[in-house]
């Protein structure tokens, strides 16, 4: 009996996502930080829960307090190692060097192999605690192959001034899938590097229309050649967008699970549309923002005689109506933070969701049948959760 | 459901399947069963395609938390069980929440023992590290620096502070008027610290109304405008010179820029990379600063002291100079006090009294025509602009301190 392929459904919304993320992002400001194990966790969970393989959610299982402990257990080591590694290398980029340029370039090359260590603890954290139809992911031990490689295919990437990035991603990504578990049923990342560089080529010859473009106008100083700045710029961006889309769909459709397979038609148009329609939504959404509270405090300036001319020329404000002084630091301070918690929170709403929900509804498990022998795993304890991806500075990657 | 007279609602359906479906997964294999719910007073019953009935107590029943489908619902028997049953139907969603009593309990932390105890771990190698490893290694490795090191980090750092100080881009304006540094100079002689300094030292004043003084690794010391005017002798302004040269001896600037290397680094560890965390790490990087200058600022008044009865200028001077700041701004104390990176002004201002006791004291530091140029150095358009922002009193007070520079003089 063939069973038809099993087609992803995608339940998120922008509205309901707003309102998780601005609420999250508020606490997780309000408490210095300490919120942001419970606001990763309930914004995974929602994230997870609305991609539905076949009609049922995926679940994340992970706990705001394990990842608590395991950010503490991370400080324990890390804390040691930044603060004295630090000083003694800015200690000798100044007695050596005169300067402190070298020490942070020693610092970044210092803590490079703990990110990729980091990376990967994350990522086994993340799978062990996702489940599909009650059944586990996992990611198998494996974190000193990992950094080497990385190291190895990164500094390529660097050498090779960003040749060798389909090669680098292609290689780490084969690395993860293939140590990564649904139930007892192992992943196999197929294919080769190569697929990945028509996805890139709009990137190379972006990138060498911009630095060739600059060459000639250094060479001829002649401003004719300018506009294929305005060409190079726009290609490049839309570049970024053809790859995320067309890495994710060739790696995808060559990823297997035993029998079953997966299969993506991701649309690099949309990805690219996305994005633009996504960033003019959040600057408009700001300028109108902006634009409104000009208004609101010209009236408000109007209302208590605030003028122009109490500015002396020095540019001292000598008198703010009759306000105290702390309430224009207090309303500078809240203003900051409202810029950073609605910048988060509109980036979640115009790009994070509605490109998940892309690749999700694109994502197809062709031959599903395969998947009914799997049998559960076992639970990958791992105390440390991601702490230390935690604790460094990764971004919010999932 | 019946109305009063015991009638079955006209718009009900006849009941052609009552049955509800869900699907239902056991957490051993990835098999979804469609099933069909029944509710008994206490338990919710789902029934497997064979018949099987599995009995979810209600009360066990729980509802997964932050769902995107929040008209469905995603179900499980309490925390450890891994069956899950997913109701896509929103009127049995709603009935269910009706019914079960415990659908929206949070999962109980049972290892609050275990975090706390982490918590009390991390923050005692953090406390270690801030408090004691890196001043101790900062200490050892500021006198192990070579002076053209501390050169360059002081230079580095003048910048950022003339950069942070001015406005619009602009950064504070250098007052480098030829007759006002011949008169620093002719301090700086007067008090003679050379042998005591591995370097010599470089003075700048700054264009800012701030009354302060600080110095900066590589022997770099920054007046600001404010002090001198704010000074009533010449000898006021030598004290806090003489105090400043007390840090550049103690390579006191140094230590610190090698421990907030360490610690800036530790405590943004501490708040994870996002903004709010930007302003708690300034506050506790402040704190920890301020609470070890006290040490340091003791040791810099004690070196003023000595240096200033050396050179036969009366150490008092850096008491009377506290005294006006503190009748003027008050002391810092309580919470406050940690903040402000100065040790309780009494204390010291007691302190130079007792350090002038005894002294023999000869000449005023500089002539009165070295301190007129002093005075005179960032140019004379700010005192007038000074004068219309505060009240009419202070307008006659900066005329006595000129006549108190000059009184200096003839001393």
């Amino acid at each position: 009996m063939a069973f038809a392929d099993l087609t992803t459904d995608y339940k998120g919304a922008k509205s309901a996502i707003f309102r998780l993320a601005l609420a999250t992002g508020i606490r997780t400001v309000i408490t210095a930080g300490f919120y942001r194990f419970w606001m990763k966790t309930r914004m995974r969970r929602y994230y997870w829960s609305a991609i539905r393989p076949g009609g049922m959610p995926l679940e994340y299982v992970g706990r705001p307090t394990e990842k608590l402990l395991g950010f503490l257990t991370a400080v324990v080591f890390l804390a040691f190692y930044i603060g004295i590694v630090n000083l003694i290398l800015m200690f000798f980029s100044y007695s050596l060097f005169d300067g402190n340029a070298p020490a942070y370039a020693v610092s970044v090359i210092g803590i490079t192999p703990l990110i990729f260590f980091a990376q990967y603890r994350a990522r086994r954290y993340v799978l062990a605690r996702t489940r599909w139809r009650g059944i586990r992911f996992g990611l198998e031990p494996g974190v000193a192959g990992y950094v080497w490689r990385a190291l190895l295919h990164w500094g390529l990437t660097l050498v090779t001034a960003g040749l060798y990035w389909p090669v680098k991603t292609y290689y780490l990504e084969k690395y993860r899938t293939d140590r990564t578990f649904y139930g007892d049923a192992r992943m196999h990342q197929g294919g080769s590097w190569k697929m990945l560089i028509k996805p890139m080529m709009h990137l190379y010859l972006s990138v060498a229309l911009l630095g060739g473009t600059g060459v000639l106008l250094a060479a001829t100083e002649d401003p004719r050649y300018a506009p294929l700045i305005f060409l190079a710029v726009p290609w490049f961006f839309y570049g970024l967008a053809a790859w995320k889309a067309g890495s994710f769909r060739e790696l995808t459709n060559t990823k297997t699970l035993g029998e079953a397979r997966l299969k993506s038609s991701a649309r690099n148009g949309r990805i690219v549309g996305i994005y633009a329609g996504g960033w003019a939504a959040m600057g408009g959404i700001f300028i109108a923002a902006a634009i409104g509270v000009s208004i609101l405090f010209g009236i408000i300036f109007a209302a208590t005689g605030f003028a122009v001319e109490n500015i002396d020329e020095d540019g001292y404000l000598t008198t703010l109506g009759n306000l105290p002084a702390f309430v224009p630091i207090l309303f500078g301070i809240i203003t900051y933070f409202a810029i950073f918690i609605f910048w988060g929170v509109l980036k979640e709403v115009f790009i994070t969701l509605p490109v998940a929900q892309h690749f999700a509804e694109t994502t197809e498990i062709a031959n599903p049948q395969a998947l009914l022998g799997i049998r559960q795993r076992a639970r990958d304890e791992f105390a440390e959760a991601e702490g230390f991806a935690d604790a460094l500075p990764l971004g919010d990657a999932f | 459901m019946s109305d009063i007279y015991g009638a079955p609602p006209p718009e009900a359906d006849e009941p052609e399947d009552t049955s509800v479906y869900a699907d239902y997964v056991d957490g051993t294999d990835p098999v979804t069963h469609r099933v069909s719910l029944e509710l008994s007073r206490t338990h919710l019953n789902i029934v497997m395609p064979d018949g099987e009935r599995i009995l979810w107590p209600l009360d066990e029943v729980r509802a997964l938390k932050d769902q995107a489908y929040s008209d469905g619902v995603v179900l499980a028997q309490g925390f450890d069980d891994m069956a899950r049953l997913k109701v896509d139907n929103p009127f049995v969603a709603k009935e269910l929440r009706g019914v079960a009593p415990r659908l929206n309990r949070a999962q109980p932390v049972t290892n609050w023992g275990k975090i706390v105890s982490w918590a009390g771990g991390a923050a005692a190698s953090v406390a270690l590290i801030i408090f004691v490893l890196v001043p101790i290694m900062a200490d050892q490795l500021a006198t192990y620096l070579p002076p053209e090191g501390e050169q360059a980090l002081g230079d580095a750092t003048f910048e950022q502070i003339r950069g942070a100080l001015g406005r619009e881009n602009a950064a504070v304006r250098l007052c480098e008027d030829t007759d006002g540094h011949a008169a620093i100079d002719a301090m700086v002689a007067r008090l003679d610290p050379r042998e005591d300094l591995p370097y010599p030292i470089r003075i700048a004043v700054l264009d800012h109304e701030l009354v302060n003084a600080f110095a900066l690794p590589g022997g770099r010391i920054i007046l600001f405008r404010g002090l001198i005017d704010e000074a009533e002798n010449p000898e006021e302004v030598a004290s806090i010179l003489a105090h400043e040269i007390g840090h550049v001896v103690n390579r006191d600037p140094t230590r610190d820029a090698l421990r907030s290397a360490g610690s800036i680094g530790v405590l943004g560890l501490l708040f994870g990379d996002f903004a709010g965390g930007t302003v708690v790490l300034l506050l506790a990087n402040q704190l920890i600063n301020a609470k070890y200058s006290q040490a340091a600022e003791t040791g810099a008044d004690d070196y003023a002291h000595a240096l200033m009865r050396e050179a036969g200028v009366d150490p008092a001077a850096l008491g009377s100079i506290f005294q006006r700041l503190m009748d003027e701004h008050g002391d810092a104390e309580g919470i406050a006090a940690h903040f402000a990176s100065h040790p309780q002004m009494v204390n010291r201002i007691e302190a130079a009294q007792t350090a002038s006791e005894g002294g023999q004291y000869g000449l005023p530091v500089i002539t009165a025509g070295q301190w007129a140029d002093m005075q005179a150095m960032c140019g004379d358009s700010h005192q007038q602009d000074d004068a219309p922002e505060e009240p009419g009193d202070t307008g006659g007070d900066k005329i006595e301190r000129r006549g108190g520079g000059g009184l200096g003089g003839e001393n």
